[in-house]
């Protein structure tokens, strides 16, 4: 920009943060139903009737038919590694004491991803396409967290 | 096109890694020297858009609080708060449609007052995704890395090849916040390991900057400059915001928004372009951007950029600026695409310069991953 400024630049910065609680509300019937069967060990995924797609976590409107999806299929709860990252610091920048193994998995019957934990492997060793399993609580209450994290099956 | 749009002047900030300037002062400078620069007087200018986002500036409607410095004081002014392409986008709109002459266009952000990669986990599902916790934008975009390479084989060095071509253009642009006269690919590879298989010099830098661009009608830009930039074809779309719902070895949007601006532009193919400006917020990206205009086939834009088609001196040169990966500031970003590839086609970009363009294109993204993407083709 060439030109001297006309005022003196003195600045400081100030710290400040969002300070707003919220309440989302969201569609119990199909997430809440999804970690119900959690519960119970089981992996339920929603199906389009239209173009057949499993999704996993469950969806209830598909974005490519534009139509409401009812359908429940229970799947296996084997799953395949897709995609995977190895996270050296948390989300908010800290240097994480051991890094962690980030997966994106396909369970069989699924046409969608889910993320996931995985654990029980060494970073090096993670490789896409290596069979998963989920390792569950014991006390399941109903909760995506039922299901700690995966391990190679 | 209800009638022709033309770019008639440019400016920006020199993007820094922190500048001292407060926003608004970023802001009032930037403005006062497009419009001195170009002799264009404020009341010449109908409308202003500007581009920010209310995460980034950690205020809401923050656009409220520019509207003095961006010289949008008793006008209709309006933001958009995705990229600042897509605000040269809604420019264009106003301006087709009649009812303005005149758009100035305003895209800022300050990467050094907040932390970009977690003020973009906020953009995931709160009552899902949000709840692991393990999300920032760069494991989100280390995902789809890793995902891309397993589809088509690639390894590191096929990224670090990327950093090594645009952050060395980046040293030829003074206005970049980040570039080496000499880099190689084992220094990228020895860089910080954030999200594997992304290093630092694999990911944008955090960047403090602005651009403004003057957009015209046809009849007013002939008016305002001798050397207008006229929109050709533009074209925007986007995928679903959850991750797990979509293809991340492909940008599946970013292909049908090329497809239909080359159609509006009447250009067959992308080989009639002769200067490429993306927005590759990470270096995989530009592979994937390659590809995505049909540069080249699905998995080849390694190899594209192995023959040093994409280098600044190649049959398709892609960010001859340096890119995103030289200089990054959010919302500004694709307003900066923009503006370098206008500057290309007027024979201005200095070093980084490339040998006579008759077509450009720009792209810019926003959203995780890429999730939304538009294309603009530019010519003289």
């Amino acid at each position: 920009m060439g030109e001297e400024k006309e005022l003196k630049l003195e600045t400081r910065s100030v710290k400040g943060y969002w300070d707003i609680q919220y309440r989302w509300r969201f569609n119990t019937a199909y997430l809440a139903k999804y970690a119900q069967g959690l519960k119970d060990k089981k992996i339920l995924g929603t199906r389009c009737p239209k173009c057949q797609r499993v999704f996993v976590p469950p969806t209830y409107i598909c974005g490519r038919c534009l139509v409401e999806i009812k359908d429940w299929v229970e799947l296996k709860g084997e799953a395949e590694l897709i995609a995977y990252t190895v996270a050296y610091s948390a989300i908010t920048g800290e240097e994480l004491k051991e890094p962690n193994i980030i997966g994106m998995i396909k369970f069989e019957g699924a046409d969608s991803w889910s993320l996931a934990q995985i654990k029980e492997i060494k970073p090096e060793e993670v490789r896409i396409g290596i069979k998963l399993k989920p390792v569950w609580k014991e006390e399941r209450k109903g909760q995506l967290g039922d299901i700690k994290y995966f391990v190679p099956a | 096109m209800l009638r022709r749009v033309g770019i008639v002047a440019w400016e920006q900030s020199k993007s820094e890694l922190e500048k001292e300037e407060p926003r608004e002062d970023m802001i009032y400078y930037l403005v006062k020297a497009l419009l001195e620069k170009n002799e264009i007087k404020r009341e010449e200018i109908d409308t202003v858009i500007q581009c920010s986002n209310d995460y980034y500036d950690g205020r809401t409607i923050s656009n409220v609080f520019t509207v003095v410095p961006s010289g949008a004081y008793l006008k209709q002014e309006t933001k958009v708060e995705q990229d600042g392409a897509w605000a040269v986008f809604y420019a264009m709109m106003r301006i087709a449609s009649g009812h303005f002459d005149t758009a100035l266009v305003v895209g800022y952000s300050k990467g050094s007052e907040f932390d970009p990669w977690l003020a973009h986990s906020y953009c995931l599902d709160p009552t899902y995704d949000r709840q692991f916790k393990f999300l920032n934008d760069c494991s989100c975009s280390a995902l789809q890395a890793r995902a891309y390479m397993e589809a088509y084989n690639l390894t590191p060095q096929d990224l670090a090849l990327v950093s090594v071509k645009n952050l060395t253009n980046g040293a030829k642009n003074p206005l970049s916040a980040r570039g080496f006269s000499q880099l190689t690919v084992e220094q990228v590879l020895e860089s910080p390991l954030y999200s594997d298989p992304l290093r630092e010099l694999m990911c944008y830098p955090f960047t403090d900057g602005a651009c403004a661009i003057v957009l015209a009608s046809e009849e007013k830009a002939k008016k305002l400059t001798d050397k207008p930039v006229w929109i050709l074809g533009v074209s925007c779309s986007q995928e679903e915001a959850y991750l797990g719902a979509r293809d991340l070895t492909q940008l599946s949007s970013l292909k049908k928004s090329a497809e239909k601006a080359y159609k509006m532009a009447g250009i067959n193919s992308p080989s009639e372009i002769g200067v490429f400006e993306v927005s590759e917020f990470y270096a995989h990206q530009e592979l994937m951007i390659t590809e995505a205009l049909g540069l080249a086939e699905p998995g080849k834009g390694a190899e594209l950029l192995k023959k040093g088609d994409t280098q600044l001196n190649g049959k398709h040169p892609v960010n001859p600026s340096g890119g995103a990966l030289s200089a990054n500031p959010l919302c500004a970003t694709g307003m900066l695409r923009i503006m370098e590839a206008g500057k290309q086609l007027r024979g201005e970009a200095g070093e980084h310069q490339v040998d006579h363009p008759q077509l450009a294109l720009a792209h810019g993204q926003y959203g995780i991953c890429a999730q939304s993407n538009i294309v603009l083709i530019l010519g003289r």
